[in-house]
């Protein structure tokens, strides 16, 4: 296999990677739902470090909601993953900007596991309007030496390491918990053999998830 | 006062004999608890000066308690007098203190002053040696005018020489009619008439109807319950025995003459009957019978001598309190305590028999000697309430004595059970389920009074530390608990129970279980520690203290109580 083809492969599997959490999010959220955590999904390069994968939270209810604090926990199985901090420098607004009173670093664990919290400094909390979508946080995490090119599913921690608090400390429920992924590219040129197994293995995939969907 | 009649031969044998065991007692009181305050209950107005070999005694005690018994008088020459019957009436029912009548003030005194009995309407039954014609000494019955009152009318019974030994509570009495008969005297006007007949001689030819006592007569009926059963002594040639007259007993409405058929109790639960009047084997009588038809009294037991006696309705069991030593039991209540006289260690036979269990009277008393009793002597009768009464040894003289159950020493109990977490405490269960702190690391418990503990009188955790035995508040520590559920237990009970200081276990003898559920971090105490939790105490740093919130203990909610709530999002309990 020469390099055109696999950068044609590699450029599928960008695609694919990019639809389907699209389409599971969509298909996985409940009409009346309201507020959503979502993983990102990012592609890496092995090895590498310093990477960055974003934790949002979106209120796709009716009403603006008030939240006091959160916290969440994400968790790889990939022991190629480390995560390394969780801070306030999300793409998006992040939910408490100017108010952080923890940020800008916010985790309290790292490793394959992350755990981040953080509060609103002072009285209050923030607002989350009707339709927003608010960054949690920035997370970074590095990516050791692995073989072959691969996506790693990111999930998110259920309650109570995944949380909403109001300002008064009364818990929000948080209706839905989307994983994201870590998309991993690899630079060296895999073996035949070991070509040919990924390649089963992603043939595989989206038959189960062409089927899955229809 | 002399002696007895109830007892005859055997009764005087059994007295004197229980008389100088108690004299030669041993040595060493029994450590009971106290449960009884005594009342000495005097001797009639105007006889102050009593005859030092007999006093005043109580014999009978009724549901209020008021109390029948007889008082020796002096003479204006300074001679001793006729013994009275005398009525004493507490001032409030069941009550430690009262006052005494005369019920026989112009008499010449009764003829046997163990024969004065009460009932429940206040009826007065004793035997009086002058009051009939003619006759040398028989039964009269004193009414009150009310229930429980203090005046009434005495009326003779029986119009030849006899004595009476019971009274019931619809006014009936048995007793013994010379020569050698046995009675029943029951009022025409019922209950508790003053006017009645005798209605039944248990005689010699009748009692030919006692299987195996052909031969015999009755000699004694010395007691009839609420629903007529008689008992008493049945003579067998020289010996009596015990019986039980259980058929067709005399009963109201329907009263109507005795039928015999009477048995021995010996029959029952002894060898059988024994033809052989010269043999002693069983002898004894019956002397107190309760509305269940239990009988307590005094038997010959093979191979132990003479000893008080239960009898259930089944078995005729041997109570007294020491193998080998002698006695007899005098009264018995509806819930089967019994009481008595026996030979003790220690003076003072007078006994009390209570669920399995025969007591020396005076160890149950609170600070008998301090307030002048130096021995309980007899125990003659006991009402339902447990009232005793009896005659004792009170500043060196005979005297009638009414002994009140007080409630027993509440035994120690758990006032507060507080968490030791750093500098700071709280008192469970406060409300809570879950605890929040970090740093638990003590429980301190205080009773209701000093008890005595030791480490292990703490379980559910393990305990590195303890303090306080002796006083109300003990103190057990160990590490710092982590995150789990700990069912903890202060004993009351085991060789560790929780004691107070006369012994007796926290709660009477039942553990104190309280659940620690150590979840840090969850103030919300929803079981789970996550966001709102840190918001919780975030906000509390800016509010009033509140020991919940001060994860650490240390006295202040701060950043650091914040961030140990945060390092903890995301746990619970198992």
């Amino acid at each position: 296999m020469d390099e055109i083809n696999l950068q044609d492969m590699r450029s599928g599997f960008r695609r694919l990677f990019m639809i389907l959490p699209v389409v599971g999010l969509l298909i996985s959220v409940p009409a009346e739902a309201s507020l959503i955590i979502t993983v990102g999904n990012v592609f890496s390069n092995s090895p590498s470090s310093s990477n960055t994968l974003e934790i949002d939270l979106t209120n796709t209810g009716p009403a603006p909601v008030l939240v006091g604090g959160f916290s969440f926990g994400i968790e790889v199985t990939d022991p190629h993953i480390t995560f390394t901090s969780a801070t306030i420098a999300t793409a998006l607004p992040y939910i408490f900007a100017g108010n952080s009173l923890f940020g800008p670093t916010i985790s309290t664990l790292v490793g394959q596991t992350l755990e981040a919290s953080d509060l609103w400094s002072g009285a209050g909390g923030a607002t989350i309007a009707a339709g927003a979508t608010v960054g949690l946080g920035d997370v970074s995490f590095d990516v050791s030496a692995r073989d072959l090119p691969g996506l790693v599913i990111v999930m998110l921690s259920s309650f109570p390491f995944t949380s909403l608090s109001d300002p008064a400390g009364g818990n929000i429920n948080v209706d839905t918990l989307a994983a994201g992924s870590i998309t991993i590219e690899t630079s060296a040129v895999p073996e035949p053999s070991a070509l040919m197994l990924a390649l089963f293995g992603l043939a595989a995939l989206a038959s189960i998830r062409k089927r899955f969907y229809m | 006062m002399k002696s007895s009649h109830r007892f005859g031969y055997l009764g005087g044998w059994l007295r004197h004999a229980a008389v100088v065991l108690t004299i030669t007692a041993l040595s060493h009181a029994n450590a009971a608890q106290p449960v009884y305050i005594l009342t000495d209950l005097g001797d009639l107005v105007g006889s102050a000066t009593i005859f030092t070999s007999h006093g005043s005694a109580a014999f009978g005690v009724n549901s209020v308690g008021q109390v029948s018994g007889s008082s020796s008088t002096v003479l204006p020459s300074g001679n001793g007098g006729p013994v009275h019957a005398f009525l004493w009436t507490p001032d409030v029912m069941n009550g430690p203190t009262g006052h005494m009548i005369d019920l026989s003030p112009s008499s010449n005194g009764i003829d046997d002053g163990d024969t004065v009995r009460i009932n429940d309407f206040g009826q007065v039954m004793f035997t009086d040696g002058s009051t009939i014609p003619d006759v040398q000494r028989a039964p009269v019955l004193w009414t009150p005018a009310t229930r429980n009152g203090t005046t009434g009318t005495t009326a003779a019974l029986v119009g030849t020489t006899s004595d009476g030994f019971g009274l019931n509570d619809v006014g009936q009495v048995v007793g013994r009619m010379f020569p050698g008969l046995c009675f029943a005297w029951t009022p025409s006007q019922h209950p508790n008439g003053i006017v009645g007949s005798i209605n039944h001689h248990f005689d010699t030819a009748r009692n030919q109807d006692i299987p195996g006592y052909g031969f015999g007569a009755c000699a004694f009926a010395v007691a009839i319950n609420d629903v007529g059963q008689v008992t008493g002594t049945v003579g067998v040639g020289f010996w009596g025995r015990p019986f039980i007259h259980i058929n067709d007993p005399i009963s109201f409405p329907n009263m109507g003459p005795l039928e015999l058929g009477a048995i021995g109790l010996g029959d029952i639960v002894g060898p059988g009957p024994n033809a052989d009047p010269n043999d002693q084997t069983w002898s004894g009588g019956g002397n107190a019978i309760n509305n269940l038809g239990h009988v307590a009294g005094g038997s010959v037991f093979p191979g132990v001598g003479i000893h008080p006696f239960f009898f259930d309705g089944t078995t005729l069991r041997d109570i007294a309190p020491l193998s080998g030593a002698g006695g007899t039991a005098l009264g018995i209540n509806n819930v089967d305590q019994i009481v008595g006289q026996a030979v003790f260690p220690t003076p003072g036979g007078a006994f009390l028999y209570d669920q399995g269990t025969t007591h020396q009277l005076l160890t149950l008393v609170e600070s008998a000697s301090a307030q002048g009793w130096s021995q309980l002597a007899t125990a003659y009768a006991i009402n339902d309430s447990g009232q005793i009464v009896g005659q004792g040894i009170f500043n060196g003289q005979a005297r009638a004595f009414l002994a009140t159950p007080i409630a027993p020493p509440p035994p120690p109990t758990i006032i507060s059970y507080q968490l030791l977490f750093g500098s700071q405490s709280f008192t469970m269960p406060g409300g809570r389920t879950n605890l929040p702190w970090t740093t638990v690391t003590g429980v301190k418990v205080k009773f209701s009074k000093p008890v005595t503990g030791n480490s292990a009188s703490l379980t559910g955790v393990s305990v590195t530390g303890f303090s306080g035995s002796g006083t109300d508040t003990l103190n057990w520590t160990f590490n710092a608990l982590t995150r789990a559920t700990y069912n903890t237990k202060v004993l009351g009970t085991t060789a560790n129970a929780i004691l107070d200081l006369a012994g007796n276990p926290l709660g009477g003898g039942v553990d104190f279980a309280q659940t620690l559920n150590v979840l840090p971090g969850d103030v919300s105490d929803d079981a789970n520690v996550a966001s709102n939790d840190s918001v919780l105490v975030n906000n509390a740093r800016s509010l009033p203290y509140n020991v919940i919130d001060d994860i650490n203990g240390d006295g202040v909610v701060d950043m650091n109580d914040v961030n140990l709530v945060r390092g903890r999002i995301g746990t619970h309990l198992p």
